[in-house]
């Protein structure tokens, strides 16, 4: 009987715990109990010290530029060549002036008297050897940076490139021309060091600690210290920012971002991003091939209730390709409406032969895998699901598959997957190119899809060769108009980015390139 | 007499719960008063109310609805999964134990490396590596959960296979086949049977955490382990979408669990009178 009655007991507290999760939930608020006490601990040990606590959404194993890295910028570790001011437009950082020699061929001179943290001085040499060893390792530095060769001569580097890159400068800017000093940047349990206001004093499981670089070019940063605690997810870093543990977090899921848009301690800034949603369409796929169906598909999906109704309005509506805010972006795109979808579909000869629901032709049904990850705020899976019951209407069976970033990317690369919901950043330094280059070309690094249009190639080698600005945009208008036309891919929108602090902190990066957020000017002011 | 009377009633009354569950597995879907598939995005997380008793999900899916149609995806599961490691449990066992040597001794094996895994792990595992789907869940449980029976079944057969009626069985020139069916299992049958309803109550947990980290709900199909998890992410702001569910597995697995104590208690009042 007494064991009946533990059985019982136990049987109810795991169904208790498994019950709203509140396992997790409690467990998780003890630890930030715990937490508190910790911090307001090492606060009182170090008085006086201004110390920020922040939060990254993943675990941060590899600050290598090389591996793609964005933490190093992000962090204010790593700086780079130039950098893309608030206004989205580029300006020299390390480098001191830049000079177009010729088509193929600038000249780009550093500030003097930087230096990286651990006190080795900035010379054209160290750049040279840093942004050789990416190029080196690194397709999207290849791709983007088209570097055939550099010359360095004192705090004079002279970067040959082999094709003509109009977006050269802005492309120094993004990741990939993170400038680090190379020989820290080997070995298993490397730490890089950069020329940033802060230093990575430790890298620990879960956590990583950061110190003010004293030595500064730019002036002496305000914190002095930071701890960037790896809190993977969403409603635990809600909590942990309510409940003072950290300070400033970027990138939580709409629903917590919600619950602190009244908040009267906590800031919410919100600037319209890029990164997008986008909806991949496999070209090997009979079906897929298939124009009409593919402008089914895109018109089936109704963007702006997925912006405003499931997201909540925390993202925006696309209409082509890049955000409509963007001065490029807004290039009219294929309208939402399910009754021209059918229509399509109808006329290319899909009909439900076997009255299961689902159309079908030459015997095959209309029906396909979407392969998607769990990751940014897991907007994807429930966008997914949206675009599922969406298909289900126009008589379209979607079945769809979940996997890690990793998996999911080796699915994509594969080929073969049928349609894929990915999430982009689609202009980090500020320009139309980036994307181009790297999605929409025949071929291009992450066109796993297999699009392919001459006059998009055509069009895209004249964006890489145009230096008018106003000339760019005409051709990034272009060339969406042509992709739409196709029907080549489908941007569902794009999410706002926000950064959710504290009051107390000040001076972050909120641009929505989302390449910066600790600065020498961020500040914590006292309790 | 009074006792007996007393532990019929309970017997009677979960047995009846237990039907009322069975009768939502089976017809959930057809007692359902909107389409459990259908997104209404004009009526997305609504508290429960009139119109929607549960309220809706994210994407304004009716959770009643949800509820009552996932009911046939867990509860089919947890019964199916009890069911086939009885059978399969209980056969090894038998096998072991009756033949003995050289097949008893791989069983054993068998048994003792399956055994050396912790099980939700190797549940979690095998299901990871098979896919998502209700059905590689189902596997992954029953490829852990037939070690009890097996070990029970097995102890047993070994006591009564020495016993004078299977000797007399075997002098009047059964075979083992008929020994097996005729004696063997008539004898340690209402103890696995007992063993399988206490069982039943734990599965569905089991079948709930799978789904609950995505190894066994194929979207769109509801299930309430997965809906628990779809839930998760709106806790703050619409904790009913967790709630509920987590409230549908509670009670199945109350009325499963008290099932069990009510036939152990009656069946065991039952052998001691006799």
């Amino acid at each position: 009987m007494k064991k009946r009655i533990l059985t019982m007991l136990l049987a109810s507290v795991l169904s208790a715990s498994l019950l709203a999760g509140c396992g997790g939930f409690k467990e998780s608020a003890a630890n930030t109990e715990k937490g508190t006490e910790e911090t307001s601990e090492s606060t009182q040990a170090d008085a006086g010290e201004k110390h920020l606590n922040m939060a990254y959404h993943s675990e941060i194993k590899n600050l290598d530029p090389a591996a793609s890295s964005w933490e190093t910028k992000r962090i204010g570790v790593g700086e780079n060549l130039f950098r893309i001011n608030d206004d989205l437009q580029l300006e020299p950082w390390l480098a001191d002036s830049y000079e177009q020699v010729d088509d193929l061929t600038w000249k780009i001179t550093l500030k003097d008297g930087i230096k990286f943290s651990n006190g080795k001085e900035l010379t054209g040499e160290a750049a040279k050897a840093c942004l050789d060893r990416t190029c080196e390792k690194n397709q999207r530095a290849v791709t983007m940076l088209n570097i055939a060769s550099i010359e360095a001569e004192g705090q004079t580097l002279t970067i040959t490139t082999n094709d003509v890159n109009a977006a050269l400068l802005n492309n120094l800017a993004d990741l990939v021309g993170t400038i680090l000093d190379v020989d820290t940047l080997e070995g298993e349990n490397a730490i890089p060091v950069g020329t940033g206001p802060f230093v990575i004093a430790s890298m620990e499981e879960g956590k990583m600690e950061l110190v003010a670089n004293k030595d500064y070019w730019d002036g002496v940063p305000k914190l002095d210290s930071v701890t960037i605690k790896y809190i993977l997810d969403g409603n635990a870093q809600a909590m942990a920012l309510d409940n003072g543990e950290i300070d400033l977090a970027f990138q939580l899921p709409t629903e917590n971002i919600i619950q602190f848009m009244d908040s009267d301690k906590i800031t919410v800034t919100s600037n319209t991003g890029s990164r997008s949603q986008i909806l991949y369409f496999d070209y090997t796929n009979e079906f897929l091939a298939d124009h009409s169906v593919r402008e089914a598909i895109s018109s089936a999906i109704d963007r702006e209730a997925f912006a405003n109704v499931i997201n909540k309005g925390n993202s925006e509506a696309a209409t082509a390709i890049f955000p409509v805010s963007f001065s490029y972006g807004k290039v009219p795109g294929v309208s939402y409406d399910v009754e021209h979808a059918k229509k399509l579909l109808a006329d290319a000869g899909y009909k439900d032969n076997d009255g299961d629901g689902v159309l079908d032709k030459n015997g095959k049904a209309l029906s396909f895998n979407l392969y998607t990850y769990g990751e940014h705020g897991t907007l994807l899976a429930t966008f997914a699901e949206a675009i599922q019951a969406s298909l289900k209407e126009i008589g379209i069976a979607i079945n769809i598959e979940t996997n890690d970033y990793d998996a999911h990317t080796n699915i994509l690369k594969a080929g073969g997957f049928d349609l894929a919901l990915n999430s982009y950043i689609m202009a980090p330094v500020a320009d139309p190119q980036y994307f181009c280059d790297i999605m929409l070309r025949t071929g291009a690094d992450y066109n796993y899809g297999k699009y392919s249009d001459e006059k998009v190639d055509e069009l895209i080698a004249q964006l890489d060769k145009e230096f008018d600005a106003v000339k760019r945009e005409e051709l990034a208008k272009e060339i969406q108009a042509v992709e739409v036309e196709d029907c080549g891919f489908f941007t569902l929108g794009h999410l706002k980015y926000q950064i959710a602090a504290n009051n107390k902190v000040s001076g972050y990066s909120t641009q929505a390139t989302e390449a910066y957020i600790l600065t020498k000017d961020t500040d914590i002011a006292a309790e | 007499m009074d006792r007996k009377k007393k532990l019929r009633i309970r017997l009677a009354w979960y047995l009846l719960l237990t039907a009322g569950l069975l009768i939502i597995m089976l017809f959930g879907e057809q007692l359902s008063p909107h389409d459990p598939y259908e997104n209404n995005l004009l009526k997305i997380d609504q508290p429960p109310g009139a119109e929607y008793w549960f309220g809706t999900d994210q994407l304004g899916r009716c959770l009643f609805s949800r509820i009552l149609t996932g009911a046939r995806s867990s509860l089919s599961a947890t019964f199916a999964v009890v069911l086939v490691t009885a059978v399969l449990g209980t056969a090894a066992g038998v096998i072991a134990g009756y033949y003995g040597g050289p097949v008893d001794r791989l069983i054993q094996k068998l048994l003792l490396i399956i055994q050396s895994f912790p099980g939700q792990v190797m549940a979690i595992a095998v299901a990871g590596v098979l896919g998502a789907g209700v059905k590689n869940a189902a596997i992954a449980l029953v490829s852990i959960g037939w070690i009890p029976y097996a070990r029970m079944s097995r102890s047993m057969v070994l006591k009564i296979k020495e016993s004078n009626y299977i000797k007399a069985a075997r002098l009047c020139g059964c075979n083992s086949g008929y020994i097996i069916l005729r004696h063997v299992i008539p004898n340690i049958g209402s103890v696995l049977f007992v063993t399988a309803m206490l069982a039943l109550p734990g599965t569905m947990m089991e079948i709930s955490s799978l789904s609950f980290l995505g190894l066994s709900a194929k979207l769109p199909t509801p299930e309430w382990g997965y809906m628990m998890n779809e839930g998760r992410k709106v806790l703050m702001t619409a904790p009913w979408q967790t709630l509920i569910p987590g409230g549908a597995i509670l009670i199945s697995v109350i009325i499963l669990n008290r099932l069990g104590d009510s036939v152990q208690e009656y069946l065991e009042y039952r052998t001691g009178s006799i």
